[in-house]
């Protein structure tokens, strides 16, 4: 294997050497006695947008610590720029590297211009900071990437996509030829995405290489020159961006035929079923007035862009905030829930947007976090063998890799997170599940497996689900009705014939339909 | 004890899991669970081989139980506040306020001993419930409000004793906590009881996952339905009583109170208590039984140092050391056992791929064999 990939090594030859940003060949990783990199070939043009795709445990991160200088590779050429990378994280920034993760490391509080100067240097007048030079300095770096954005802002202040953005800017003002993006638009909507993908693709003409992580394999097409698809901790495919159909990435990336983007066609649910839940002109903070109803088994898709309100519609569902006006009935029984509690006590599931924030307990166990409020009364004692045994099953039946409830829930992947989530209320009978964002930031395989799992459980239980989301696409592969929300109101409603991702983007953004 | 049982029932659904005895455990795993215990062990015979005839005696094991239950049940309080993710640092003043006011209303104000220990576990229990209240309504964070009340309660000791120590304290006293029943005192058993009613509600009630929940994500447990305010007042209200149950011992074994607070010594001792102990059993998660051996462990190096000869400033030595060293090997642990489910998962990730028909494997080599060499 190591002579196979020496040679091929020499193969790439020095002189093609120098327009490489980065120049992997071979690139082995073993933890104990698992290789997470079993033999990763990646090469990143100077001044090229390249995509980096595979599913949750593919490499991915790991390769992503080797490129930083986290971790060392336990085999393999790792090259930067044609030079041989050596030292650790700091000495790669000093190579030109740049990373920016999901969490983008920036000081909320600190206005844009100061968050770049801590990392590049404030401009300074005798021994002390020129406020009005560093000002104009971060505004020089931002106008380069064309960005419109008022530098003596804070940071917090902005739309996500703008932190991202300032986020680049940083790495750009901190001298960075190349800048790796680990899923920078798993939590934007599409007005947000495409304004960072513009400014992104600015870049190539400053010879600038991206490195683009993401999920989103629509995404990834649109923007990416070339990509690179790691399966198993292997180079499975590197191809141009326009090549390539998405069906074929996903297919490249889970390496089974996958039906999540031709998602069949729905028959209509049938009329006549009960309604599970009306919703009759409520009101609140940030929404309303919104008319509804969600039937016995059915999937109805609640969407927007992120600011239309259709989240408080579901937290004031829920309880977690309080309706101002307007009427909500559940199985035909009135409900005005003054607190989370008395919505749970109804029925309801609330599966919210943010796992790690808001959904579960890192620290606590897979069990503990399904079963964080156990049935029955305050003196019944727990029995963990019979916990252990039903949670093992509800594992078992979302596919939660490893199946094993006793373990903290910090220790398992984002898909499995996002899976044990979803367990926690759709395994344990409620009359209607509110699902936020039920996929952001997992990968296709786990996607499937969440969309078939919503889907059985409405069609086998009657359950009624409500899909709370901004990712049109996801409302189009899983609900049988949609409902669209802007500005607060409901704007329209697709049935399951006319759902259609562009049809949903446009009536959100107020086209006419 | 409760320790060995207790683990055994936590473990016991994952050792019957197939998938889990494929995999051997980690050293670490059981070194993290176990290594409290056996370096007791260690100690304990270390210093009986060093000291046989002072230390290995049934009279230094029933003085250092006996010394350690309000470090125990103090300890146990501060577990109360630790599981909600709260901290309580008035915990030995409230000991300390729980003495002062049982030896001053049996000596000085001629109250019964029953009505003297009842009225002052609910001062203790009252203080844990304001410092509940400040953290919860005022939003004070309970670093500060404990540190606080600490300080605040020590002078209202002062003031209620007049600033004058109370030397003596009726026989009653002294004869519910010194009496020896079976060769120990009553008070271990006192400590032995808090130990398994807190211990038995945490692990088998709903109310101690609840608790947990609150301290791990508070915001997840409110959208569970669980209100993380009120378990907050509740947990500081329960170490309260604990405390005062912990003053209530204290005065009996003692038979006297200081003015200037007489347990507030022990602030360091449960912390480096608990905190070690978290570090046993269930790393990383604060448990009884770890509280136990920790107290014990502390107490019989500390004890065994002075019989070697060591200074009288050792045992301080000991004690913080142990705090910061506790903390350190928990989160060390915690990482640990972390990589270890990592590797486990890929190795199962592996087994998996390994039982996936050829066909896939095939099919995923040739993908790779389209592309060998870089499309430069």
């Amino acid at each position: 294997m190591s002579g196979y990939l020496q040679s091929d090594c020499s193969s790439t030859g020095s002189p093609l050497a120098a327009e490489l940003a980065v120049d992997a060949v071979g690139l082995r990783k073993v933890y104990g006695p698992t290789a997470a990199l079993a033999g990763v070939d990646f090469q990143v043009r100077a001044g090229e947008i390249h995509g980096l795709l595979g599913e949750n445990g593919a490499g991915k991160s790991t390769l992503v610590r080797l490129l930083a200088g986290v971790e060392r590779p336990d085999g393999g050429q790792l090259r930067f720029f044609g030079e041989q990378a050596s030292g650790g994280p700091s000495g790669r920034r000093r190579d030109g590297l740049a990373f920016i993760h999901q969490d983008l490391g920036l000081f909320a509080q600190f206005s844009v211009a100061d968050n770049i100067a801590l990392s590049s240097g404030f401009r300074l007048r005798g021994k002390f900071i020129d406020q009005a030079a560093t000002i104009t300095r971060a505004r020089e770096t931002v106008e380069r990437i064309g960005f419109d954005c008022d530098v003596t802002k804070p940071v917090g202040g902005l739309p996500l996509a703008d932190q991202t953005l300032v986020a680049v800017c940083r790495a750009l003002a901190d001298g960075a030829r190349l800048i790796v993006l680990d899923e920078p638009t798993a939590y934007l909507e599409a007005r947000q995405v495409r304004k960072v993908f513009d400014l992104l693709s600015g870049l190539r003409s400053d010879g600038v290489a991206c490195v683009l992580i993401s999920h989103r394999s629509e995404d990834v097409l649109r923007v990416c020159d070339r990509v690179t698809v790691l399966r198993d901790g292997r180079t499975v495919a590197r191809r141009g961006a326009r090549e390539l159909s998405e069906v074929e990435l996903i297919r490249l990336i889970t390496g089974r035929a996958d039906a999540s983007d031709s998602a069949p066609r729905r028959p209509p649910v049938p009329d006549g079923r009960p309604a599970r839940l009306l919703a009759d002109a409520l009101r609140g903070s940030g929404f309303g007035p919104v008319s509804f109803s969600v039937h016995e088994g059915e999937v109805v898709g609640l969407c927007g862009l992120a600011d239309a309100g259709q989240f408080a519609v579901g937290r004031a569902l829920v309880g977690d905030i309080s309706a101002s006006g307007g009427g909500l009935t559940i199985d035909g029984r009135d409900l005005s829930p003054s607190g989370v509690r008395d919505a749970l006590g109804a029925g309801i599931g609330f599966v919210p947007a943010n796992r790690s924030a808001d959904g579960l307990a890192g620290a606590l166990t897979a069990a503990e976090n399904m079963l964080m409020s156990p049935p029955g009364k305050w003196w019944q004692p727990l029995r963990s063998s019979s916990e252990g045994e039903m949670c093992r099953g509800l594992l078992l039946k979302f596919r939660v890799v490893p199946p094993l409830p006793d373990r903290p829930v910090s220790t398992f992947s984002g898909g499995n997170q996002q899976k044990i989530l979803l367990a926690k209320w759709l395994g344990f009978d409620r009359r209607l599940v509110i699902l936020n964002e039920p996929s952001a930031g997992v990968d296709v395989g786990a996607k499937s497996d969440i969309h078939k799992q919503i889907r059985s459980d409405c069609e086998n239980n009657g359950t009624a689900a409500l899909v709370i989301s901004t990712d049109f696409q996801e409302i189009v592969d899983l609900c049988d009705r949609a409902l669209v929300m802007r500005r607060g109101v409901i704007v329209g409603e697709l049935g399951s014939l006319e759902l259609h991702p562009d049809v949903l983007t446009e009536m959100a953004y107020g086209g006419a339909v | 004890m409760t320790g060995p049982t207790n683990s055994a029932a936590r473990v016991s659904p994952a050792g019957k899991d197939p998938t889990r005895d494929k995999i051997p455990r980690g050293l670490t795993e059981r070194v993290g669970k176990y290594g409290l215990l056996i370096f007791l062990v260690i100690v304990f015979a270390g210093f009986s081989l060093a000291r046989p005839s002072e230390f290995a005696s049934w009279e230094n094991i029933r003085t250092t139980l006996d010394q350690q239950t309000p470090v125990i049940i103090g300890g146990l309080a501060v577990m109360m506040t630790l599981l909600t993710g709260e901290i309580d640092l008035s915990v030995a003043a409230n000991i300390s306020l729980a003495n002062i006011f049982l030896a001053g209303l049996t000596t000085n104000n001629g109250f019964p001993t029953p009505v003297a220990v009842v009225l002052a576990v609910l001062v203790s229990t009252a203080v844990g419930f304001l410092n509940g209240l400040i953290v919860e309504k005022l939003q004070v964070t309970s670093f500060v409000a404990t540190l606080g009340m600490a300080t605040l309660i020590g002078g209202v000791g002062l003031a209620y004793s007049h600033s004058t120590d109370i030397l003596t304290v009726p026989n009653s006293v002294t004869a519910m906590v010194r009496t020896s029943v079976i060769g120990l005192p009553l008070s271990v058993f006192y400590g032995l009881a808090a130990m398994l009613v807190v211990g038995l509600v945490l692990r088998y009630l709903p109310v101690g996952r609840k608790l947990r929940a609150v301290g791990a994500n508070p915001r997840a447990a409110a959208l569970t339905g669980i209100r993380p305010g009120l378990y907050r007042i509740a947990s500081f209200t329960l170490g309260g009583a604990l405390a005062g149950i912990a003053g209530v011992v204290i005065t009996g074994q003692l038979g006297s109170a200081t003015a200037a607070g007489t347990a507030d010594s022990l602030l360091l001792p449960i912390f480096a208590a608990v905190f070690l102990g978290s570090t046993a059993f269930t790393p990383g998660r604060q448990n009884v039984p770890g509280l136990f051996v920790a107290a014990l462990f502390l107490a019989f190096v500390s004890s065994g140092l002075v019989l070697l000869g060591a200074p009288s400033w050792a045992s301080p030595l000991i004690n913080g050391a142990a705090l910061i060293l506790a903390v350190a090997f928990s989160t060390w642990a915690l990482r640990m056992q972390a990589r270890q489910f990592r590797v486990q998962q890929l190795r199962q990730m592996d087994l998996e791929d390994a039982m996936v028909s050829g066909a896939t494997s095939a099919g995923g080599l040739e993908a790779a064999h389209q592309n060998p060499t870089p499309s430069v």
